[in-house]
């Protein structure tokens, strides 16, 4: 039995890994190629990146609990708790922003990152490499918080709404869970006494991703599934 | 399908509140952030208008989340939203700076600021140490006025109300001369030309009489700088002081603790390293001016500065750490980037001792975006940074090469490196600089302007002597493209330079460039140029006096303020053209309208400038003109004499030449230069003299002895604290008010 519900989950990851990928890799790109070409050293206040992971999560959240209406029957019919489904598509997608970190990291990491800015006459590189790892941080925290905001107030619609795809439902939650990963972060980076803020930021992405992962787990658990 | 469960949808929308969380922390952030600007919001909570905004902005938030998670009133969420974020964007921005000013209060504040610790008495009660802030309740329940001006004493001693003369241009000279100044704050706030406030006698009835005292040495103050500024939009109203006090006791107290470093052969005592540790904050800059000059007061400060800090041989990397701890302590109560100063030279100490901590310290303190102290403009964060300016360290180069991708001020650190690398990064900044988007700087020329600032603002602080020949292109060029501020941009860049202590090279190069390059006027180069010790500077400055003679009388007290060895035969030539009554660099003879060449005054001041140029062709000819003649004697004497108090080591050399006087009135006018030069050399001329069948010269030699075993005997009591420095003031006479104004006390009676 156990042997099946493995062979499933898989299959269940697979579906999600196509539905997702289309989506996904273009933010990847996107990603890696800013951090390639950006001429300047990376930081952590770079806010054209921290937008690109910020639209990545939600991206991502988006396409992975957004199931057509036979593929939605299809997944909720397979012999697998609500539970270990939304487990597996939610660590899948926390998986897609961690891919994205290490991809970043690598780039920066083995050098391809000076490499390519020593070839375009870049004066900073190769002494800032290693400090520009600082980019990281935030694009970790902007991906995940947008992604767990997103899962939650979309499967949340799907529960409160009449008509959770409507377009104007759709926009209000992208621009719900924009503003509130960006000013929530926004708002806890203004510099304070002894750097406490990069805790307090820290700790706030932890307790979203806790609070926010029982709330989806609960939204999952309640969802009607249209036949 | 809409759910209609109302238990589920409250618990979803319980979580969402949770999610919503660090909203709540804007308003407490704010008050935190305002805490620790000092006056602390709670007590300014009255300002309801900002945090009603505020509020209002954190409410609309939370209802636009209500309203999409609620129901999907997208509409109406959005809107709100964006209402919010403007209200954030107009709270944050324009309500912060009101909300820190607090409350409009009834009561008006009376701040005086200045260096710290300075005691503050009105009508002889003291009210605190700076930085002071008195309500004009408490300042009134404390000090009642005076019917009758007190009592006060004058300092009389000319050479005290000439120093005072010459650092404070424009003030009325007899303000400064009082021990308590009159003024009423709180009714002469406004300005010092407000109508029915006219002038000192008109403070006097005001009733108020101030007095400022730091270590025993008491600051007079002018009416006039009194109130600094005030600020119609301070609530509460706040009058701000910062009285310009000048210390007519330092010289004497400078004089009587170098006095006593001479006794000890410049090797100074515990008591006297303690002591002037202590006074470091009031004497600082006065000996180091002089340690200047005399590399062996120099030492003995730094000794001084050693002890206060407690800087001994062989300490640990700790015990540096606390050193540093303290100095950052000191500075920032002080906050204040003023050098030289006693933290400066700790720092300059521990580049040499301990460059590794300035490196690790230097960003720790900054800070960078952790620390709402960070950014720039404090003071303990400048001195690091000068630190950092003077002697980069090389474990900092990659962090300063990352910060400049987000700052260009960084520049000016990483500019200080010799490695290749930051050679390339300044060279890539002047260039784009100098190819900046013409639409762009068309469009905002005023954004271009406030660049270029910045820009030369950068690369006049770089110390690069590789770039060198690059930075001065690049000034000149920003100097070419804004003609409003080509001067000041020049002389700021001249400026850093001859401040700075120069190779031959680069002393030969900065005279090459000012006099061929630089498009100053004749005169404005002269200036610079003969604050340069290189030997291209003759050519160039005799060029220039062949050309413009009259300009020997402009510049000539530069030579006695920046003393050029390099000039000692333009100074030579000056001197004899002068002395000859001719036309510098010819014998074109003076006709009356230029008759202020060859003129006493300015051969004085020639004589001095010579004297203090020590060269060996200088030397000689100064020895050929003593023996020459018996009015050249007395000149050089006059001239020593002003000049020996300014500790010019070299000058002490005269006294072997002088000892050998033998006529009476020559040994007469040598004797108050003894008495000036202070060394136990001259001590024991003079003991010599006393012994002298002349008896004036007997006189005259017994009465400078005494001069000097009484500086003695009061330097003792200075350094252990038996006497004041107001105590060495001379000529104190009591002077009483007789209704118009003060008199000598003994031409009138009744005396508060």
């Amino acid at each position: 039995m156990d042997q099946r519900r493995r062979y499933i989950s898989i299959e269940i990851l697979k579906i999600d890994v196509r539905k997702v990928l289309p989506y996904y890799a273009p933010f990847l790109l996107l990603t890696v190629g800013y951090v390639l070409f950006r001429k300047t050293p990376l930081g952590s206040e770079d806010w054209k990146v921290n937008l690109i992971a910020c639209l990545q999560g939600m991206v991502v959240a988006w396409a992975l609990f957004n199931d057509a209406a036979g593929t939605g029957a299809f997944i909720f019919s397979r012999p697998l708790s609500r539970k270990r489904l939304f487990l597996i598509r939610w660590g899948f997608g926390i998986s897609l922003q961690l891919l994205t970190i290490v991809a970043v990291f690598v780039t920066i990491a083995i050098g391809l990152r000076s490499g390519i800015q020593m070839l375009m006459n870049s004066p900073y590189q190769p002494m800032v490499k290693w400090y520009e790892l600082s980019v990281l941080g935030l694009i970790a925290l902007y991906s995940i918080l947008s992604y767990q905001i997103f899962m939650f107030l979309k499967l949340r619609l799907h529960i409160v709404s009449a008509r959770p795809r409507a377009w104007r439902d759709l926009v209000g939650t992208w621009l719900v869970t924009w503003l509130v990963a960006h000013l929530c972060l926004r708002v806890l980076n203004v510099p304070i006494a002894n750097g406490i803020q990069d805790y307090l930021m820290v700790v706030y992405v932890a307790l979203v991703t806790i609070l926010g992962t029982l709330a989806s787990l609960y939204c999952y658990r309640h969802l009607e599934i249209e036949t | 399908m809409k759910n209609d469960n109302r238990a589920i949808r409250w618990r979803l929308n319980g979580m969402a509140f949770a999610i919503l969380l660090p909203l709540l922390w804007s308003p407490l952030q704010l008050i935190l952030l305002h805490n620790q600007m000092g006056s602390g919001l709670l007590f300014n909570l009255q300002n309801w208008l900002c945090l009603l905004v505020f509020a209002l902005a954190i409410i609309l938030y939370v209802t636009s989340y209500i309203l999409v998670l609620w129901n999907g009133r997208m509409l109406l969420a959005i809107i709100a939203a964006i209402i919010a974020l403007i209200l954030t964007v107009f709270s944050l921005e324009i309500f912060v700076p009101n909300l820190q000013k607090g409350s409009e209060a009834k009561l008006r504040q009376l701040v005086i600021q200045h260096e710290p610790k300075i005691e503050v008495y009105c009508n002889d009660v003291y009210l605190g140490e700076t930085p002071l802030e008195i309500s004009e309740t408490e300042f009134h329940d404390k000090v009642k006025p005076w019917d009758t001006p007190p009592r006060q004493k004058m300092v009389i001693g000319e050479e005290i109300i000439q120093d005072i003369k010459t650092h404070c241009y424009g003030l009325s000279n007899t303000e400064l001369r009082w021990f308590y100044t009159p003024y009423h704050y709180f009714d002469r706030h406004r300005a010092f030309d407000e109508p029915g406030f006219s002038s000192y006698y008109d403070a006097v009835a005001s009733g108020y009489w101030w007095r400022f005292e730091s270590l025993g040495c008491t600051g007079f103050a002018a009416i006039g700088n009194m109130v600094s500024q005030t600020y119609s939009d301070d609530r509460p109203f706040r009058i701000w002081s910062h009285p310009h006090l000048q210390y007519p006791s330092i010289q004497p107290y400078l004089r009587h603790l170098l006095h006593d470093l001479k006794r000890s052969d410049y090797q100074p005592s515990g008591e006297w390293r303690t002591h002037v540790g202590k006074s470091s904050r009031l004497l600082f800059r006065h000996v180091y001016e002089i340690g200047q000059r005399d590399p062996r007061v120099m030492r003995a400060l730094e000794m001084a500065i050693k002890t206060e800090f407690d800087i001994r041989k062989g300490m640990s990397t700790q015990e540096w750490e606390a050193v540093l701890d303290k100095a950052m302590l000191q500075l920032k109560k002080r906050n204040a980037f003023n050098p030289p100063s006693p933290e400066i030279m700790l720092m300059d100490l521990i580049v040499t001792q301990n460059m590794k901590l300035i490196g690790t310290r230097f960003f720790e303190y900054v800070g960078w975006r952790n620390s709402a102290d960070a950014g720039w403009g404090f003071a303990k964060f400048m001195h690091l940074e000068y630190a950092v300016l003077k002697n980069p360290p090389p474990t900092l180069f990659k962090r300063l090469v990352y910060e400049l991708g987000r700052d260009d001020r960084f520049l000016r650190m990483v500019g200080n490196y010799s490695r290749p690398e930051a050679l390339q990064l300044v060279r890539q900044y002047l260039n784009e600089f100098v190819h900046s988007n013409p639409v762009v700087n068309f469009i905002s020329p005023s954004m271009k302007s406030a660049d270029r600032w910045k820009a030369v603002d950068i690369v006049t602080e770089m110390r690069n002597p590789a770039l060198e020949p690059e930075l001065r292109r690049f000034v000149l060029k920003q100097a070419q493209d804004d003609p409003d501020r080509s001067e000041h941009y020049l002389r700021r860049f001249i400026n850093a330079r001859l401040e700075r202590t120069l190779t031959a090279v680069e002393s030969d190069s900065l005279a090459e460039w000012i006099a061929e390059t630089v498009p100053f006027p004749e005169f404005d180069k002269l200036q610079f140029l003969t604050r340069i010790n290189s030997e291209r500077v003759y050519r160039y400055a005799r060029d220039i006096f062949l050309r413009h003679p009259s300009y020997l009388h402009n510049v000539a007290y530069t030579f006695i303020t920046y003393p050029n060895p390099s000039l000692d035969l333009f100074l030579i030539e000056a001197y004899q053209a002068e002395s000859a009554n001719v036309k510098f660099g010819g014998l074109v003879p003076i006709t009356p309208p230029q008759k202020y060449i060859g003129n006493p005054r300015n051969l004085n001041i020639l004589l001095r400038g010579m004297l203090l140029c020590d060269t060996p062709r200088m030397y000689a000819f100064l020895e050929g003109m003593w023996s020459a003649s018996y009015g050249n004697k007395i000149s050089l004497l006059e001239a020593i004499k002003q000049e020996a108090p300014n500790h010019y080591p070299h000058l002490h050399r005269w006294t072997a030449i002088i000892s050998q006087i033998e006529d009476v009135d020559t040994r007469l006018a040598a004797i108050p230069v003894f008495d000036q030069i202070d060394t136990p050399e001259s001590l024991a001329i003079l003991g010599d003299w006393a012994l002298s069948s002349d008896a004036a010269v007997k006189r005259e030699a017994e009465r400078a002895l005494e001069n000097y075993r009484e500086r003695s005997r009061r330097a003792k009591e200075l350094l252990a604290g038996s006497i004041k420095p107001d105590d060495l003031l001379v000529g104190q006479t009591a002077y009483v008010w007789n209704g118009k104004d003060y008199v000598p006390e003994t031409t009138t009676s009744g005396s508060k």
